[in-house]
């Protein structure tokens, strides 16, 4: 506990500069701009690859003989490399960008050693891009969320560890003795995310605990990747961008704060409401139940908090693009969150338990909530890394239309399809084949929004590299995020 | 293999620090004021650059009347 006690001492900053503003945010932006372009493109393309490995997954489930010849392009490995390509491709590129900038922004911190950070950026995608084609190959694991052969693992941790260290220095060195909401939930999930990594693969893969304890273990690790590790990350920029765009601070920072301590305590026990019906502990499920509604807590508090912080400034939400996807991410954290409460109920679960309703909800946590947030957080981030305009508001709504509608559509079709299933299921006289094509119409439901959602990431996609390659075609053609920047001779002057 | 109730201790014994770190980490934000006056903390995010009051994003090609961008994003740095 002295070891506790003596690092978290240590990061009380020791100093504060008297005027925060001489450290201007463009600066800063500026420091971080070779890191976080290279964050932001590896998790755009990993996106636009986890989008492929989704739809050719999704298509097999409602026609099998779909690109059937081939083992390496069979279900179980384009689920698994969809997962993986998502989860540590598209969504932990995004959030060390995302996190990164924030932190150090909030921090008033120019970045220092930034060849830190790029290393650490190019070893995590070697190490991504190897374990994906490792499962694709057939060398996965049999546990979800860890499915990385163990040869893509050790790059990983390396690069994580630099990355970790980057962002907890900068708090450090910070120079604004206040700390803000959003930087106690990057610090916090700075640290827990190796925490749950480093656990789960040392139980589960490098020395495996004895039975139901890797199931245990397995979904500790897997929830608390959503609740942990992505949450506070997106929750951090809902907190960060929402009052920012808006100039108005949030409605309640008390709400915040204690939003954050609340999910901080009861968060860590929820992910065991996965093996209601196991051969596990009844009590340990209950606990895990009680820390799944618990978090109606932090859930409802930051729910009205974001709510009263927009309720009245529909239009400028609307105007905004930040704000469009933001709002939606935020709107779906609030009801993702709900929902999830009430299935760890043993009642509604022995429902939803193995069936679509639950890949409903985990696509409604991670798109409809994380994956808006961040689409968000990057039409902010971009203008100002670059010092130039998005190119075009065309695609920027294509984007938001396509995945809106599509993940709308799919949380529809998993939710509902799903819960017709689990009643089924239910049901002793109704054949088991007969629940499996009851489910197709929703299958192909989802290949639907999948299509949808395919059409939005490639405008994203155009979008982004435009704005990134385009050089002086895409300069000065605003104005917009920054405001008038009428002429180039004004931007010069 | 490990044995279940060594792993179940080990379990234990990683969920117990887990929780302490977050309690004592509690303990130091509130012997650090980070509880007091929140509505000054709320407002931190705010800059001469980006002040209160402005709001900060708009689809390309539109904004609002007689918002100028800060002199710093007008000049930016070299480096």
């Amino acid at each position: 506990m002295s070891f506790l006690t003596s690092f978290i001492s240590s990061l009380s900053a020791s100093k504060f500069v008297a005027d925060p503003n001489k450290v201007p945010l463009s600066h800063i932006d500026q420091s971080m701009r070779l890191p976080a372009i290279l964050f932001l493109a590896s998790s755009v393309l990993w996106l636009q690859a986890g989008t492929v490995f989704a739809l050719m997954a999704s298509i097999k489930l409602h026609t099998p003989e779909f690109m059937a010849s081939s083992e390496w392009l069979t279900f179980g490995r384009m689920r698994v490399a969809h997962l993986n390509a998502m989860a540590y491709g598209w969504a932990n590129n995004v959030i060390f960008a995302v996190g990164l900038w924030v932190m150090a922004r909030l921090c008033r911190c120019s970045v220092k050693h930034g060849g830190v950070i790029l290393i650490a950026g190019i070893f995590w995608n070697i190490g991504v891009t190897i374990g994906i084609f490792g499962i694709i190959k057939g060398d996965m694991t049999s546990v979800e969320w860890l499915e990385m052969p163990t040869y893509a693992t050790p790059l990983l941790a390396f690069a994580y560890a630099l990355i970790g260290i980057w962002g907890i220095i900068c708090f450090r060195y910070r120079q604004v003795e206040h700390v803000y909401v959003s930087q106690w939930y990057i610090l916090a999930a700075i640290f827990w995310f190796p925490w749950l990594y480093m656990v789960a693969q040392m139980m589960i893969l490098w020395f495996p605990a004895r039975g139901t304890v890797q199931a245990i273990t397995n979904w500790w690790f897997a929830h608390n990747v959503l609740g942990l590790w992505f949450t506070p990350m997106a929750l951090a920029a809902i907190y960060y961008f929402l009052p920012k765009v808006l100039g108005r601070p949030i409605h309640s920072y008390y709400l915040s704060v204690l939003g954050f301590w609340s999910l901080a305590l009861f968060y860590n026990w929820a992910g065991v409401h996965h093996l209601i019906g196991g051969p596990i502990p009844v009590w340990l499920i209950s606990a895990g139940i009680v820390a799944s509604v618990m978090m109606v807590i932090p859930v409802i508090v930051t729910a009205i908090n974001h709510h009263l912080t927009a309720v009245g400034y529909p239009k400028e939400v609307w105007q905004s693009p930040t704000l469009r996807f933001i709002v939606f991410g935020a709107m779906s954290y609030t009801l993702a969150s709900m929902f999830g409460s009430a299935m760890a109920l043993r009642s509604v679960n022995e429902v939803t338990h193995f069936t679509h309703f639950t890949v409903g909800h985990a696509h409604h946590g991670v798109y409809a909530f994380f994956t808006m947030v961040m689409f968000g957080s990057i039409y902010f981030m971009m203008p100002r890394l670059l010092q130039r305009e998005w190119p075009s508001a065309s695609l920027i709504h294509i984007h938001f239309w396509g995945s809106a509608l599509g993940i709308g559509i799919m949380l529809v079709g998993l939710h509902v399809g799903g819960w017709l299933q689990g009643l089924q299921m239910n049901d002793p006289s109704i054949d088991f084949l007969d629940v499996v094509t009851n489910t197709i119409p929703w299958l192909f439901s989802r290949s639907v929004s999948g299509c949808l959602l395919a059409i939005g990431h490639l405008a994203f996609f155009v979008n982004f590299f435009w704005m990134l390659l385009g050089g002086k075609a895409t300069e000065f053609k605003g104005p917009t995020l920054l405001g008038d920047m009428p002429t180039k001779e004004g931007m010069r002057a | 293999m490990v044995e279940w109730s060594v792993s179940l201790v080990i379990i234990f014994l990683l969920g117990g620090l887990f929780f302490a770190s977050a309690v004592y980490a509690l303990y130091w934000a509130a012997s650090h004021k980070q509880f007091q006056n929140f509505e000054k903390g709320a407002k931190t995010i705010f800059t001469e650059e980006e002040p209160l009051g402005v709001r900060t994003d708009f689809f390309p090609g539109k904004t609002e009347k007689g918002h100028i961008p800060p002199s710093s994003y007008r000049n930016p740095p070299s480096n």
